[in-house]
């Protein structure tokens, strides 16, 4: 719902400033602003289109088309021109089904500077507009206005949208087009469609159920397609599947890594005893290596003994000259023998220096013991034996004594002692030596005997068997390492897939929403289609009958609309039989308006002539508000042009009593006839008359006084049959029908 | 600009009273759904709202949650 409480023009093209406050009074709606042809109609509508639209309400090329008022010499300052337009709305038509109180007040006010600019090019005008200014006010509770939060474009366009502008604030001829142009325009039939079924689609909420429809069934392919996806990821048996191959590797593994442990303590402890008794053969081995090396050792010390030995006798050698090499090693034997001989000598064995005394002792013939020794006594023959015994031994006791005495000579030489000395050190000397090399030959055949004990082939065999551990050893630790390695990428194959069982279960339960989803989104799809099929079918129904009637409520008893029919070979409304709505066959979301003759043959619109169409527009205009319940103003312009008698009496009519608010600009002789006066007398709440200062009898024109010396249009209350000091016209004074308003009420 | 919501409604609630029950739901919660989404569509008309599709789907999706737990 929408209804304008008040618009404000200033400084608008040929206003200066006007303020028109429509009636909003449903038992009389209507509101007439009695303008001549010429004296700012098409101008006051275009002020509320730009109110509402700005820039882009605005004919042909915007940028040269003046806002401003013609009086106004371009300069820098410039010129500011205001529309404002208060209107009132219920909100949100769902809000007041819920019964909430939702009307707000609006203003819209919009404004743009005009100032001047130097033309560059030939046809360029010599302005620009700037700071163009909206602004869209809403009244709180309080009464006080605050801008509204959405802003301008987002409420108008939800309350009058751009596309329907032809549809509100028309101009007659433009509402034409929603069957096919005016007289000076034809359009091509799918933009009549187009616009046709905009208006019918947007005001019976029929584009918003099928838009609404149109997404949820949009969402229930999404929750198909999502539903599908979750589904089919799920693949929940053949990932199952997996994982159960996957575990029965992991127990293979396990077990074979079992195995090989144990296998591998088994090789441990044989490779340890192994070890052991290779360590037990190789310790012996050690010392049959360390004998080995004694065995080295022994025959390098008896050779070194064996040289020590001879350069000891070397040195002994070279110490003496031969006769004293001689006499040192004779010393030995020397003091040998003297020590042998000297006790013999000592005892007399040796009487070698006795005997001679012996045998002077038998010459003198006495014995030192006094007997006679001349004969031959006996003491005598004793002696003689005696030196006969010792005759015998003379020579030999010579030669002792002789070795004796040699012997003692020797012995009390001053080097003697030293030689023998000498000798007895390097003979002391050798015989350490051979001691040494004696006690190295013992040795040495110790470590023959201990090494003939060693068995090499018993060691090699341990070797062997050790290798063979080691390398069954190893070949069980690369098995364990590749099982290991495995086991891990099992068990990293089995997370993984163990998530992604998770996942998939996720992804089922998601399937499963969303397949909820799709079912309830299914379900509102068809209750929405249902519902819309129905309401396009008895709505559009309705509207095709709506239009009808109102239709013939304005054509009925049509005599006399031929006389105001310029053109002959057109269709007039006595021909038309049936008008209305349609969808066009191949598709439910188009219309078309038709008007077919009375055989039931559809005519064209542009067969049709301007006062039909006008009419026919105004139908499905009316028609469309009253089947979709739409308050909306109606602002028209010539829309009784082309019509007379009583269709024009009853257009008038049904729009007063159909429209919400219509808000309608008549000439003077739109009004001539009594019956459309006793209609606006009827159902006018408010009554305005537009008056151009140039239509002024000095110009040519009617106006009797010049009120404004500018070239403006200036407003008044005056009604159909009233005139005021600014409205007066010729005639009007001498005419009895009508009646002069007091100054005080005028002008505004 | 729709006004005729009224009537929408109404047949909205035909709709929903024979369609529902064939899927075991409220059809009271179905047209408050269905108003809903269509409100958000109107709006969407005038001016383009930011993810009225997700918040639509979100709609929908409690919705069929809470319809499945009421069965
Ligand atoms: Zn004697
Ligand atoms: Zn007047």
């Amino acid at each position: 719902m929408l209804l304008i409480r008040r618009i404000e023009i200033v400084n608008f093209a040929c206003f200066d400033q006007v303020e028109i406050r429509p009636s909003a009074n449903p038992k009389r709606p209507l509101t007439v602003i009695r303008a001549e042809n010429g004296s700012g109609k098409t101008t006051l509508l275009r002020a509320i289109r730009w109110g509402m639209y700005g820039e882009q309400g605005l004919p042909g090329n915007p940028g040269s088309f003046s806002l401003h008022p013609a009086a106004w010499q371009p300069d820098s300052q410039g010129i500011e021109t205001r529309v404002s337009i208060l209107f009132e709305t219920d909100g949100s038509s769902r809000l007041q089904l819920e019964g909430k109180p939702t009307n707000i007040e609006y203003e819209l006010r919009r404004s743009v500077t005009t100032v001047h600019r130097e033309p560059s090019a030939k046809d360029e005008p010599d302005f620009r507009r700037v700071r163009e200014e909206a602004q869209l006010l809403e009244r709180e509770p309080d009464g006080s206005w605050v801008p509204n939060v959405h802003g301008v474009g987002r409420v108008i366009e939800e309350l009058l949208p751009w596309s329907l502008r032809d549809f509100f604030v028309m101009d007659a001829d433009e509402a034409a087009d929603f069957v096919g142009g005016s007289e000076n325009k034809e359009i091509q039939r799918h933009e009549v469609i187009g616009k046709t079924s905009f208006a019918v689609r947007a005001l019976l909420g029929l584009e918003v159920f099928d838009s609404t429809a149109e997404r949820v069934a949009s969402l229930r392919r999404d929750f198909e397609r999502d539903a599908t996806k979750a589904t089919r990821n799920a693949e929940l048996a053949e990932k199952q599947a997996e994982l159960d191959h996957v575990r029965g590797r992991l127990d293979e593994i396990e077990k074979r890594l079992e195995r090989n442990r144990h296998e591998r303590a088994d090789t441990d402890e044989r490779l340890a005893q192994g070890r052991g008794r290779l360590e037990a053969l190789i310790g012996s081995l050690g010392a049959h290596d360390a004998l080995r090396q004694r065995l080295t050792d022994n025959e390098k010390h008896t050779q070194r003994a064996n040289e020590e030995r001879r350069s000891a006798a070397r040195e002994l050698s070279n110490d003496l000259t031969r006769v004293e090499m001689l006499a040192s090693l004779a010393a030995r034997e020397v003091r040998h023998v003297e020590q042998l001989l000297q006790p013999l000598y000592d005892d007399g064995s040796i009487p070698v220096r006795h005997l001679p005394f012996v045998k002077r002792l038998l010459e003198t013939g006495t014995c030192v013991c006094g007997q006679d020794l001349t004969s031959a006594s006996d003491h005598a023959n004793h002696i003689q034996e005696v030196i006969d015994r010792s005759t015998e031994q003379k020579d030999h006791a010579d030669h002792l004594a002789e070795v004796l005495d040699a012997a003692t000579g020797l012995g009390r030489h001053a080097d003697g002692e030293e030689w023998a000395d000498r000798t007895d050190d390097h003979a002391k000397a050798v015989a350490v030596l051979d001691e040494e090399i004696n006690n190295l030959t013992q040795t040495r055949l110790d470590i023959d005997s201990k090494l003939d004990d060693i068995d090499d082939e018993e060691v090699e065999n341990a070797r062997g068997r050790i290798g063979m551990l080691e390398q069954s050893l190893s070949k069980i630790d690369r098995e364990i390492t590749s099982d290991q390695e495995a086991r891990e990428q099992l068990a990293k194959d089995s997370n993984k897939l163990e998530g992604d069982i998770r996942a998939a279960r996720r992804q089922e339960a998601q399937a499963r929403d969303l397949e909820r989803y799709e079912e309830t989104a299914a379900m509102l799809v068809q209750v929405l289609r249902q519902a819309y099929a129905r309401i396009q079918d008895e709505q559009v129904r309705e509207l095709d009958a709506e239009m009808n009637a109102l239709f013939g409520s304005m054509a009925a008893n049509v005599f006399d609309d031929e006389a105001v029919e310029d053109n002959q070979h057109k269709a007039t409304l006595r021909m038309i039989a049936k008008v209305g709505l349609r969808p066009l066959e191949d598709t439910s979301a188009e219309y078309e308006i038709f008007a077919d003759n009375s055989r039931g043959r559809s005519m064209p619109p542009t067969e049709i002539n301007g006062a039909s169409r006008r009419i026919l527009a105004l139908s499905f205009v009316l028609g469309l508000c009253k089947v979709s319940r739409t308050v909306a103003p109606l602002v028209a312009d010539s829309l009784l042009n082309f019509t007379s008698g009583s269709v024009r009496t009853n257009t008038l009519r049904v729009t007063a009593e159909t429209a919400s608010q219509p808000i309608l600009l008549l000439t003077g002789s739109d009004l001539e006839s009594q019956n459309e006066i006793d209609l606006v007398n009827r159902y006018a709440g408010a009554t305005y008359t537009l008056t151009g200062q140039w239509q002024h009898v000095d110009q040519g024109g009617d106006v009797v006084r010049l009120t404004d010396n500018r070239q403006v249009s200036l407003l008044c209350d005056c009604g159909p049959r009233e005139y005021c000091d600014v409205c007066e016209r010729l005639g009007q004074a001498q005419d009895e029908r009508c009646t002069r308003r007091q100054e005080s009420e005028a002008p505004r | 600009m729709v006004s005729n919501f009224e009537r929408i409604l109404a047949e909205i609630r035909k709709e929903a009273g024979q369609i529902a029950p064939n899927y075991r739901v409220d059809p009271d919660s179905v047209v408050n759904l269905i108003m809903g989404i269509v409100d958000l569509e109107d709006q969407h008309r005038v001016k383009a709202q930011h993810g009225i599709k997700k918040k639509i789907r979100q709609m929908i999706e409690t919705a069929a949650i809470q319809a499945s737990e009421v069965r």
